[in-house]
């Protein structure tokens, strides 16, 4: 399939416009010659389309094409990068504010827990000081010597 | 020249002249290839490592210390996360404030809505005086200074940190976080918690015994920085997590505590003693559920780092206390029985040495009971005539008398007791009522549970458990549990001590319930060093009849002098809440007491 492309080069003379046009014709009609893999179970469907997509830019006779298609892979490669790349900031920046907000709510979560803590211990005291006073005597039901009365029957 | 001019003569001066540049070109070209060489193959694992090093930055992460808890998880010491307030001198001095406007509302300085009206070091001092609670002559000084780094307020809540961000002063003023140890409750359990020092490690009291435990493992995080200091995304390189410190969970009931501090502090009001120490044991499993004293001292406080719990150092003589520690000796000896006979004087004589009771009475016919609930100088003596040296000696050992209690608190004092070969003739007899040896407050309610215990000395303990950063619970190893003195010993000492608990009933009687007790009162060097103090105390056992807890009081120089006019009292307002907190049913009504006289 390279053979057109190698035959061009080897002149050692320009060839005149008519000879490469002809050339280019010949190059042009004659199939080209590639590995028929005879679709085999494991060959993917992309895979196949890959090499088809291969081909047809190797089956193109002007190297021009494959300048193109590769400055466009390459240029397509620069932007996808870029974006991932912006993207991935923007994401380590949404983190990193998702993180110090975190930090922020943990902080108002400690100083209240601290101030509840402390709330808390104060309630005895508080509980004295509006006059609450713990029960002091248990409170008992002596029940010997009980007799039922005749209506509890 | 000549060989210019040969040059110029063999290929034109245009020939020449590129010639040159071509020369010139090619130095360059060579000097750049020879440095290339340089950078890429000689030295390029230096200049790769450079390179490397410039651009990575590791920060530490701090670990939290853990939380100190009480029984029910009441929070009684935890770390939480504080700022400190750091000022850069130098470009405070170049500070121009930009002015606030309509069209410009951010990024911009003004104090009230108002221009700061003035540059350098006294703007940012006028910006952040308000927020910080200093006076603005004051931070301006501080940042007149040529110091790069000027700690302007330490431990600012969060709060004031966000606010101070929103001062657009980064460049010049900035926070680093720190942390500080927040107390709960204040003066309570304040010397027995400690405090920790500006490393984060514990200092005095349980802050210290559990330093290891509560401290964490801090992490660290390495990553590739950008010109501004900032993490480049995507290039940590290498991640270490920090790991919190364990909370520490304590036997102490943090309700109970606060009671008791009430009723010593009372107790300390109306006798007017000099100060006192009171703790609660549970009987069954040795843990203490209070352990106070009367000192008002902050947890946290340098005091409190600086000076340990009177209940852990203080020693003193136990007094008449220590005479049930000597009559369950002779008890367990088979010497007597508790209803053996004695015709007891007020005065003895022994060895040219005089002893003498607390009060003067009449000749009395006492049982070993009786002269336990009359708490008996002479009959202790008159009852030990075949009670050996190393016998009493043995004894007051054994109940863990001048021994470390095994709680390995800081500055525990463990008493002293003497050994039998250095007593002198008086001392082997006044070792019999608790003289000649002294104890702490945890010693001698341990000693007394021993008798609740049906005669088993449980080790005494003040840590629950401890709970890791990953939740996992460990329940805290103690000693073990040993034998001190048979159960029909400790019985019929524990039926001697509810007659002297009967005895003082007007004084510590506890309606409903039935209470086990000896008093105690020994003299203690004052001031002067004199014996002219006195220490007076009260170890009561309640309910008598099924033993839930043991309370130890101990008052200083108290009006009142003896310890069940005084301690008792006291004891008696902590055995009524104790009743009601832990709905300790009524007591049956006693019917086996042994008799006390004949």
């Amino acid at each position: 399939m390279a053979a057109p492309a190698r035959r061009i080069h080897s002149n050692a003379t320009p060839a005149k416009r008519t000879e490469r046009a002809e050339d280019t014709r010949e190059g042009s009609t004659r199939p080209a010659l590639h590995v028929v893999k005879n679709g085999r179970a494991e060959a993917s469907a992309s895979r196949d389309r890959l090499q088809q997509f291969l081909e047809w830019t190797r089956s193109r006779t002007a190297p021009f094409l494959q300048i193109v298609v590769s400055s466009v892979f390459l240029v397509a490669t620069l932007v996808i990068a870029l974006g991932l790349r912006t993207q991935m900031a923007s994401n380590s920046f949404e983190s990193d504010q998702t993180e110090n907000h975190i930090e922020q709510l943990q902080q108002d979560i400690q100083s209240d827990q601290t101030k509840l803590d402390s709330l808390q211990a104060s309630l005895p005291q508080k509980a004295q000081d509006m006059g609450m006073v713990a029960q002091q005597d248990s409170v008992t039901i002596d029940l010997n010597g009980y007799q039922p009365s005749d209506g509890g029957k | 020249m000549r060989l210019w001019k040969r040059l110029v003569n063999a290929i034109g001066e245009f020939g020449a002249h590129s010639v040159l540049v071509m020369l010139v070109f090619a130095m360059v070209a060579s000097t750049c290839i020879v440095r290339l060489v340089d950078v890429q193959l000689v030295n390029a694992k230096t200049y790769a490592q450079a390179a490397a090093d410039t651009r990575t930055a590791s920060v530490t992460i701090k670990a939290n210390r853990g939380k100190i808890e009480d029984t029910n998880g009441t929070v009684l010491a935890q770390s939480v996360e504080r700022y400190d307030i750091i000022g850069d001198a130098i470009l405070a001095q170049q500070f121009k404030p930009v002015n606030c406007t309509a069209k410009k509302t951010k990024n911009c300085h003004s104090i009230n809505g108002k221009p700061v009206g003035t540059t350098g070091a006294a703007a940012v001092a006028r910006l952040i005086s308000g927020l910080l609670g200093i006076d603005a002559k004051t931070l301006g000084a501080q940042l007149s200074t040529t110091s790069r780094y000027v700690v302007l307020k330490k431990n600012v809540s969060p709060e004031v940190k966000r606010k101070l961000d929103k001062l657009n002063l980064g460049w010049c003023v900035y926070a680093r976080l720190s942390s500080v140890r927040e107390y709960s409750n204040g003066t309570l359990m304040g010397s027995l918690l400690g405090g920790v020092n500006g490393q984060n490690t514990g200092v005095g009291g349980i802050e210290q015994m559990e330093n290891k435990v509560l401290t964490g493992t801090d992490g660290s995080v390495t990553y590739q920085v950008g010109g501004g200091g900032q993490m480049i995304p995507g290039t940590q390189i290498d991640k270490k997590d920090e790991v919190d410190g364990s909370d520490v969970k304590l036997t102490i009931d943090a309700d109970v505590d606060w009671y008791v501090k009430k009723a010593l502090t009372d107790g300390i009001n109306q006798f007017h003693a000099d100060w006192g120490i009171a703790v609660v044991q549970d009987v069954q499993t040795g843990a203490i559920l209070a352990l106070e004293d009367s000192d008002q001292i902050e947890a946290g406080s340098a005091e409190a780092m600086q000076r340990a719990s009177r209940a852990v150092a203080e020693t003193f003589e136990p007094g008449s206390v220590g005479k049930v520690f000597s009559m369950a000796g002779m008890l367990q000896l088979g010497l007597h029985k508790m209803t053996d006979q004695f015709t007891v004087p007020s005065t003895i004589t022994v060895d040219g040495q005089d002893y003498k009771d607390s009060h003067e009475h009449g000749t009395s016919n006492w049982t070993l009971a009786g002269i336990l609930q009359q708490s008996s100088n002479v009959g202790m003596i008159m009852a030990a005539d075949k009670y050996t040296n190393e016998e009493r000696y043995e004894f007051i050992k054994k109940f863990g008398i001048g021994q470390a209690s095994g709680m390995n608190l800081p500055a525990e004092s463990s008493g002293w007791l003497t050994s039998p070969s250095s007593w002198d003739g008086r001392t082997r007899n006044t070792v019999l009522f608790g003289q000649g040896y002294s104890t702490n407050a945890l010693q001698i309610t341990n000693a007394i549970a021993v008798i609740a215990n049906k005669g088993v000395k449980n080790q005494q303990y003040i840590i629950k458990s401890v709970t890791d950063a990953e939740g996992h619970t460990t329940t805290a190893k103690h000693g073990e549990a040993t034998r001190v003195v048979d159960e029909s010993v400790a019985a019929q000492m524990l039926n001697a001590m509810e007659s002297v608990g009967e005895y003082y009933k007007n004084e510590t009687g506890i309606p409903g319930y039935r209470i086990a007790a000896k008093t105690g009162t020994a003299q203690v060097p004052g001031a002067n060093g004199a014996l002219t103090s006195i220490v007076a105390d009260w170890v009561g056992v309640l309910p008598a009849d099924n033993p839930r807890f043991v309370v130890t009081v101990i008052l200083k120089d108290p009006e009142g002098t003896f310890g069940g006019m005084t301690a008792g009292p006291v004891f008696k307002t902590i055995g009524e809440f104790l009743m009601q907190k832990y709905q300790v049913p009524a007591s049956t009504p006693r019917t086996d007491a042994i008799p006390v006289t004949w």
